[in-house]
């Protein structure tokens, strides 16, 4: 996140934080046989989906909502492979790439025009100045957001699905994830594009559209986070549509002939797809409208919001629990096993050996009496040694 | 039998040379001369196997090849001394002949003690090592520390002189054979009547105390200290493997047998004497007493070979008896030429004489054992000799710590000669000749080849 | 060749002769130029020597002369896989020592040179012996000139911390001399090609075959065992390291933490597994257990040092921790690993010290507090460290990730606690590493760095080559596998 732009898409979108979703998709048959750890896979990824996408509820810089809601796809895609949907999680990492690089590329064209600017508060109406970001943007968005027909709607109701065969509850938290991924992902949008602006006057006239160089990429990348999820439409639409599913088949045949996908039946699975779509509409068109009219220190200060601003204070959690201790663990080794007890040993040795060399001299007295009568000493505890031991 | 005769009567000329020669170079050129001789006669006894003098001595004295070729040492180590040390004999005061006929008086009875074969003539020996001893520390005349060692020297030495009698005595008294040959003392390996025990811990006493042995060292310290330093180097290296080759033969001929029986005393003896020489040595200051402590803890060293008797120690004895001897005698000739003793005193000493640093170097390695130094040969014979012994292997383990120890205070001179800095240039007494460094380093590569070939001297043992 | 003179023979006395020579020579140019000509010459013969391996070139590779004979020793030196590997990481270490601090002044460089080559003649001895005398005589020889080297040109506490460092060693090599004594009593008879015969026989093969009751290895190990724990160092016999790295001048100990430190674990490999395998293995979970410890407190205490040159000698305890553990696990896959880690972490960490070298000469200081922002204006050091860096952390595509790959997996495969406890340190490794180049690297520059300039020529040339043998082992070790399978395979089979 705190890298270049054109860094932080590549990354988010396609290099580093999928690389753990191939592993445990192309190792899939290790995890089906050891239902457990793939039900603590399954867990974590939605935990992960869900702390995140609270995390980004609350965050004004524009890249910080965007790593979130990566963070928060990532979830999702280790719970369709908690859950067996492995092709669906290998789907949604091919979409999931599209869009995100869509987004950040588009918030980098967004930052460059407002002249390094990433605080969110100090954006608004952007969408006079920039319209190719603009809407590219927005199509981003609605992908991401799982709008139907864009292509996030068909990975992450594949992984859904998966959830609620699997067990509902999983599915529940996960609609209701998908719903904050649409509401703080339209927070973004409205903050950034409409309204009106908020930044400095300088920045003002500095506003002007990308150069193509930056928005043929967007538009590129646009049209594939339209189309992008098309090669998986879902039986009940298309038979025979999921293109995708096809061709990864062979990669996870064991798995699935293992332990094979429950089947939903066509009405159920409709029905889950459509709560699932309204509820994220409903968020997206409650963003939309809250944030249009946003306006600097609208918001109020509270508890939750504290908390989530902050992260959930994971990363103090972590400096408390973790850092700190092993630091001063190391402080302790250093300071006190290190020089007292190992070498103050080793130096004590040397020390003993001074002391003693200090405390002998004194028998050499220099006076001939004392060198006989030690002498004598010498003599009696030679015969003792000889004679009784 | 060629080097008793021919060390008193070369000592009988050095005496009467101060009379018809007044130069005080010239009495040193003839020591050369007559110690070089003596280690000729010595040699072709030990070559040829016979004696210039046919005189029967009733088996009262014994050569063999072990005997000479420690005495051929002695006499090569005493050539050497004279080599180095030769110009400060001269300076320690007016009658140079007579000091140079005292040392080979001392090497007369070095030459008896070594050939002995019964207790009386060990007890010659001895007392003719000591006598002309006594002189000789006190020889610094107008010197109040000289003097008073002199004296002590003298009163402890008398001491343990009675004590040996003593032991003697008891011996003599406790053998059914009523002999004083070494050989008859024990016989068969069964407990010893208590009367021969006893004699033989008075004897272990004296000769601990003739070694500098703990716990009868405490004159050794006083006494190196306070002698003229030329002539402390020679007491403390020549004199003293004479004496602990004496021990050896002893042990190794009248009490042998009874090994067993005495090896606790022993292990003891060197346990004490490791522990007072390395640890005191230490804290010293002045180099000239940190060597007398140091002879010592060496002295803990050489007595494996009283407590093995074994091959291995026979050679060993031989071995440590040279490269203790050169390193020592080289330290001492250093120092004698120095003004200041203290470990300072030798402050920068690389910088301005690399050659004496150098040589000094390789003899503290030496004395250290640090491997291609003849030390390190002749510890590790002393430490094979004790594994095969078999008894006691602790014993084995706590020496080589000592050892370490050792390093401590022989590396402070290292450190003060290469590592630290002086505003005041080193003070000599005297000019440091081109021929003293010559024969500094002729000293130090000897101690460098036997580190790499003791079998050069070890050779002749086996002739 | 092989009549005349052999390998081994050439890789002793090149640098004996060179280094005496040094001791005559009067300028500092031609001192420098001088050593570094026999150094390459040494690794040329070095090199040599990789091709010669075979059984037909015996004559090539072993020489065996009369020392001491009664005793039953001779003067046998010889290459095998692995002293063909530390002899050519001893013959590559110091020619690349020489070239990257080829600008350093010290005073009296003659001495300098000359002593730098007697040392690496001293440590060619130690991997070269075949006769256990001999093996002693320059396992402490190639202590000397390093005590004097450490003593003379080093920093402000040298002379305390050096003569610390010789007295641990010291101590320890007594003890093994003690050791190498019993052993050799317990030898059968050795008879020479002239028909003498000694009653007992320092030989290598005679010391394999010793007759030694299981109750005398028992003790006998840890005689041995002092010597090569306080060379390594393991814990807990390690607290002479951070201070004589501290202390010693770099190119010194970069000798001491590239190579010295190999003679313990080839001290282990040649002299104690094979003469003591019952008490080896009755005491494996003990080393283990010490060596493990180690590695994890050695790299807790590199997380707090502020002196950079402490921090790279805690990393090396680690590191080498890990390999003593990895020999004791006895397999082949770990035992290969330890062969492959030795030549890694000497190339490593020479580079390491090269780099520390050159922040101090520039600026003066080694603390981590006190350098920021050097990679603005040493952009080539900077690329060169973090390869280097990584290449200490282990990463994939650099050489220790294959050597401690497979010392993992070999102590996987022996105990799993044990290799999920060592495996602890490299995360911590990876932490002080990271640390240490985000925090004098990046940042502002201050008064200290702002005036730095990038490296030399020479140092390019050396780094370069050190960078391109961390790639080129980490991407093909298969060449030094197959030059040590035989020791490796010699190993185990005891």
């Amino acid at each position: 996140m705190a890298g270049p732009t054109p860094v932080s898409a590549l990354i988010h979108a396609a290099t580093m934080v999928t690389a753990g979703i191939y592993m445990i998709a192309r190792s899939n048959i290790l995890y089906t046989m050891a239902p457990v750890t793939q039900s603590v896979v399954a867990i974590v990824g939605l935990t992960t989906a869900i702390l995140a996408a609270t995390i980004a509820l609350k965050q004004n810089d524009i890249k910080k909502v965007l790593a979130y809601s990566t963070v928060s796809q990532l979830g999702y895609m280790f719970l369709g492979l908690g859950v067996g949907a492995y092709t669906g999680a290998v789907f949604h990492v091919m979409t999931h790439a599209f869009f995100k690089a869509l987004l950040f590329l588009g918030a980098g064209s967004v930052i460059h025009a407002m002249a390094g600017e990433q605080d969110m508060r100090n954006m608004g109406g952007l969408k006079k100045n920039m319209p190719v970001t603009h809407l590219t943007f927005l199509l981003g968005c609605l992908a991401i957001a799982g709008m139907p027909p864009f292509s996030g709607f068909f990975s992450k109701d594949e992984i859904l699905a998966a959830a609620f065969a699997n067990n509902s509850l999983l599915w529940i938290v996960g609609v209701i994830g998908a719903a904050l991924t649409a509401f703080y992902m339209f927070r973004l949008y409205a903050m950034t594009f409409t309204g009106k602006f908020r930044g400095s006057d300088a920045q003002a006239n500095h506003l002007h559209e990308s150069p193509s160089a930056i928005t043929i990429p967007l538009i590129i990348l646009a049209i594939l986070a339209v189309v992008g999820g098309w090669v998986g439409i879902p039986e009940i639409f298309v038979h025979g549509g999921h293109r995708l599913g096809n061709f990864l088949a062979p990669v996870f045949a064991q798995s699935l002939a293992h332990t094979p996908p429950p089947q939903l039946e066509h009405s159920k699975e409709l029905i889950i797809m459509g709560i699932s779509v309204l509820l994220s509409l409903i968020a997206l068109l409650y963003a939309w409208k809250k944030f249009s009219k946003y306006n600097k220190g609208s918001e109020k200060e509270n508890a939750i919001g504290n908390l989530l601003q902050n992260k959930w204070y994971v990363d103090e959690i972590y400096d408390a629990v973790i850092v700190k201790p092993l630091h001063n663990l190391a402080v302790f080794f250093n300071n006190v096993i290190e020089k007292n007890i190992i070498d103050g040993f080793v130096n004590g040795v040397g020390k003993a050996v001074n002391y003693g060399s200090r405390q002998m001299r004194w028998l050499q007295s220099g006076q001939v009496g004392a060198y006989v009568l030690l002498m004598v000493l010498g003599m009696l505890t030679l015969f003792i040694i000889q004679l009784f031991l | 039998m060629n080097a008793i005769i021919f060390s008193a009567a070369w000592g009988i000329v050095m005496m009467f040379s101060g009379v018809f020669i007044k130069s005080k170079q010239a009495p040193v050129y003839l020591a050369i001369t007559g110690i070089l001789l003596l280690f000729c006669v010595n040699g072709f006894e030990l070559y040829y196997g016979h004696s210039f003098f046919n005189i029967n001595t009733h088996d009262m004295l014994r050569t063999s090849s072990f005997n000479l070729s420690f005495l051929a040492v002695v006499f090569g180590c005493t050539l050497i001394y004279f080599l180095l040390s030769g110009s400060d004999i001269k300076k320690v005061g007016e009658h140079v002949g007579e000091y140079f006929a005292l040392i080979f008086f001392v090497l007369c009875g070095v030459a008896l003690s070594a050939t002995f074969n019964t207790l009386l003539l060990l007890f010659l020996g001895i007392e003719i090592i000591s006598i002309p001893l006594y002189i000789l520390t006190g020889s610094s005349k107008l010197n109040l520390k000289s003097n008073e060692a002199s004296l002590k020297y003298f009163l402890m030495g008398a001491f343990s002189t009675g004590i040996m009698l003593m032991g003697i005595a008891f011996i003599y008294g406790g053998n059914t054979a009523a002999s004083f040959y070494i050989n008859n003392i024990t016989l068969g390996s069964g407990p010893a009547p208590v009367m021969i025990i006893v004699g033989m811990v008075f004897l272990v006493i004296s000769l601990s105390f003739k070694v500098s042995a703990a716990p009868f060292h405490f004159w050794a310290p006083d006494v190196y200290d306070g002698a003229p330093t030329v002539f402390t180097s020679f007491m403390s290296t020549i004199v003293k493997v004479a004496s602990f080759f004496a021990f050896v033969r002893l042990f190794e001929n009248a009490f042998g047998n009874i090994q067993n029986q005495w090896q606790t005393l022993i292990v003891f003896i060197i346990i004490a004497t490791l522990l007072f020489g390395n640890i005191t040595a230490i804290f010293q200051q002045s180099v000239k007493r940190m060597l007398a402590y140091s002879s010592i803890a060496q002295a803990g060293f050489m007595l494996f070979a009283v407590f093995a008797i074994n091959d291995r120690a026979r050679e060993g004895l031989i071995l440590y008896s040279a490269a203790y001897s050169i390193a020592s005698i080289g330290i001492f000739a250093v120092l004698a030429k120095m003004n200041d003793y203290t470990i300072e005193g030798f402050n920068g000493m690389a910088k301005e004489h690399p050659v004496l640093a150098a040589c000094c170097t390789i003899f503290l390695l030496s004395l250290t054992g640090i491997p291609l130094t003849a030390g390190f040969q002749s510890k590790f014979f002393m430490l094979m000799a004790a594994v095969q012994n078999g008894h006691s292997f602790w014993l084995v383990i706590v020496a080589v710590l000592f050892a370490a120890i050792s390093a401590y205070y022989y590396f402070r001179i290292i450190q003060a000669m290469y590592f630290k800095d002086t505003e005041t240039p080193i003070s000599f007494n005297d000019h440091i000749s081109k021929g003293f460094r010559f024969m500094l380093a002729v000293s130090a590569s000897l101690i460098i080849i036997l580190g790499i070939f003791p079998e050069l001297l070890l050779g002749w043992l086996y002739h | 060749m092989g009549t005349y003179i052999t390998f081994p023979e050439l890789l002793l006395w090149l640098p004996l002769l060179g280094g005496i020579a040094c001791f005559f020579m009067k300028e500092e140019r031609s001192v420098k130029a001088w050593s570094l000509v026999i150094a390459l010459l040494i690794l040329a013969v070095s090199v040599a020597t990789l091709f010669y391996t075979d059984g037909k070139y015996a004559t090539y590779n072993n020489v065996n002369y009369i020392w001491l004979k009664y005793l039953g020793n001779s003067f046998y030196i010889g290459l095998d896989g692995a002293s063909r590997l530390l002899t050519f990481l001893t013959a590559i270490g110091f020619p690349l020592i020489f070239l990257a601090t080829y600008k350093n002044k010290y005073k009296n460089p003659a001495s300098f040179y000359g002593l730098m080559l007697l040392s690496q003649a001293g440590l060619m001895g130690v991997f070269i012996s075949m006769d256990a005398l001999l093996f002693y005589f320059f396992w402490e020889l190639a202590l000397i000139p390093v005590y004097f080297l450490c003593s003379s040109w080093g920093g402000e506490r040298r002379i305390p911390a050096t003569f610390k460092f010789f007295v641990y060693t010291f101590v320890g090599s007594l003890l093994m001399l003690v050791g190498i004594i019993y052993v050799y009593l317990h030898t059968g008879q050795r008879s020479f090609e002239d028909g003498t015969i000694s009653a007992h026989s320092f030989a290598l093969s005679s010391f394999y075959n010793a007759s030694l009751s299981a109750a005398d290895q028992n003790w006998l190990f840890w005689l041995f065992f002092a010597a090569f724990a306080v060379k390594m160092p393991v814990f807990p016999f390690h607290t002479w390291q951070p201070d004589t790295y501290d202390q010693a001048p770099t190119s010194v100990t970069m000798v001491l933490s590239g190579i010295m430190v190999k003679m313990g674990l080839f001290g282990v490999i040649r002299w104690l597994i094979p003469i003591l395998p019952l008490a080896t293995i009755k005491f494996t979970h003990i080393v283990m257990i010490l060596s493990i410890a180690g590695m994890i407190y050695a790299s807790f205490l590199a997380l707090v040092q502020d002196n950079l040159k402490k921090l790279v000698a805690y990393s090396s305890i680690a590191h080498i921790g890990l390999m003593c553990a990895a020999i004791f696990a006895m397999n082949e896959l770990s035992v290969q690993g330890v062969m492959l880690q030795m030549f890694n972490h000497g190339i490593n960490i020479i580079g390491l010290w090269i780099v520390i070298d050159m922040i101090e000469q520039q600026t003066g200081v080694k603390h981590i507090s006190k350098l920021r922002g050097i990679a603005i204006k040493a952009p080539i050091l900077t690329i060169m460290l973090v390869i280097i860096a990584l290449a200490n952390i282990a990463l994939p595509l650099t050489n220790a990730f294959v050597g401690e790959f497979m010392m993992f997996a070999g102590l996987f495969a022996y105990n799993t606690w044990y290799a999920v406890a060592a495996i602890i340190s490299i995360i911590l490794a990876a932490i002080y590493t990271l640390n240490m180049i985000r925090k004098i690297f990046y940042g502002d520059t201050n008064s200290l760095t702002e005036n730095m300039k990038d490296i030399s020529f020479n140092q390019q040339l050396v780094l370069g080559l050190i960078v391109v043998l961390i790639f080129i082992m980490g991407v093909y070790p298969q060449p030094v596998i197959d030059l040590t399978k035989s020791a490796v395979t010699n190993l185990l089979k005891i």
